[in-house]
């Protein structure tokens, strides 16, 4: 069986087994080279001072065609407790980015309370009639009234837009069932002109794509937030498709990915000594022929990865 | 630091730790962390 993905190294990640003999593209971490302290190739990425709870992101921007399937694997292993006896521990993921190399959050994705524009809309309108708002949350925190409109070549209208109005887009009592298969949204300022999205008109135009912007986790968790064994352990997520979710599936519009690690997150409030240290090695993030051929743990966890 | 229950899910908003825009960060927390702080 080829065990070769994608190009010469093992699946997309540079440097995601310590090929180079170094740390570059996870500088915040050293290397280390303690026999059975790694996998593969010499050295593995030692996360060896005192953290409570920060967190690392990869510098690689990795390309990603979401509508493949890829596998994402990190082994870790804890090599010393922290003063109050707590393995590493901590949220391991992704980070999404589009094709511009913006963050992708969950206000910039449809999923929430999609409904369409039943009447055209202009710039500077503080009122708009929607199909249907019921599902537009009615919270008292700002930051689940947001507001997103779909649209024009760039942003795109996949599920992904950056015509947002992030917080306290409209007041808790905003939303008006008229009947007949309409609703209107009061909003708290007049409507930003995206020109793309605009029509011959100057106006957006009846069915644009209109969607509730609420915040939620910031990263794709994938593989949760575990505390790391003493002993070599592997975590791996199948990712594909896209959806509105801080989990292993893409978001909208992904068009890169980076890696990203909350560092002890799981304790961050005991600082009362030195944290918890361990190392990571054999990154993997590569295409799979399908969900049912995931990479075997004991490849993942081998000294096969060039 | 702000815990949170949103649509059935638990969140801590880690204003220490920001996101790549700049914000604080929302991390996903079991129910129970979110008990033992709220």
């Amino acid at each position: 069986m080829a065990t070769v993905y994608n190009r010469k190294t093992t699946g997309l990640f540079e440097n995601g087994a310590g090929q180079k003999g170094d740390n570059s593209n996870f500088t915040w971490m050293s290397r280390r080279t303690t026999a059975g302290d790694y996998l593969s190739n010499g050295g593995s990425f030692f996360v060896g001072d005192n953290v409570y709870g920060s967190g690392a992101i990869g510098s690689q921007y990795i390309p990603v065609d979401t509508s493949k399937v890829y596998q994402l694997a990190y082994s870790i292993k804890t090599i010393t407790q922290s003063y109050n006896s707590r393995n590493g521990s901590g949220h391991i993921g992704y980070a999404t980015y589009d094709e511009n190399k913006n963050f992708i959050e969950l206000r910039n994705c449809k999923g929430a309370g999609d409904t369409t524009l039943t009447r055209a809309a202009s710039p500077g309108d503080t009122t708009i009639y929607v199909a249907n708002a019921s599902g537009f949350s009615v919270s008292t925190t700002s930051h689940q009234r947001g507001f997103m409109l779909f649209g024009g070549d760039y942003p795109y209208s996949e599920g992904y837009t950056r015509y947002w109005v992030p917080n306290d887009a409209y007041p808790t009592n905003g939303l008006t069932d008229l009947g007949g298969g309409e609703w209107s949204i009061t909003l708290n300022s007049g409507l930003p002109t995206w020109s793309a999205a605009l029509d011959a008109n100057g106006d957006y135009p009846i069915g644009t794509y209109i969607s509730n912007g609420r915040a939620g986790g910031t990263y794709n968790y994938a593989m949760g937030a575990p505390v790391y064994p003493q002993t070599w352990t592997t975590y791996s997520a199948i990712c594909t498709g896209t959806t509105r979710g801080s989990g292993a599936a893409f978001r909208h519009g992904t068009k890169f990915i980076k890696f990203m690690n909350l560092r002890n997150y799981n304790y961050r409030s005991e600082q009362a000594g030195d944290s918890a240290r361990y190392v990571i090695d054999n990154l993997f993030f590569g295409e799979i022929p399908s969900v049912n051929h995931a990479l075997p743990t004991s490849f993942l966890q081998s000294n096969r990865f060039k | 630091m702000e815990y949170i229950e949103v649509d059935g899910e638990y969140f801590v908003i880690d204003d220490g730790l920001l996101d790549p825009n700049g914000e604080p960060t929302w991390i996903l927390i079991t129910r129970e962390e979110y008990e033992e702080n709220t």
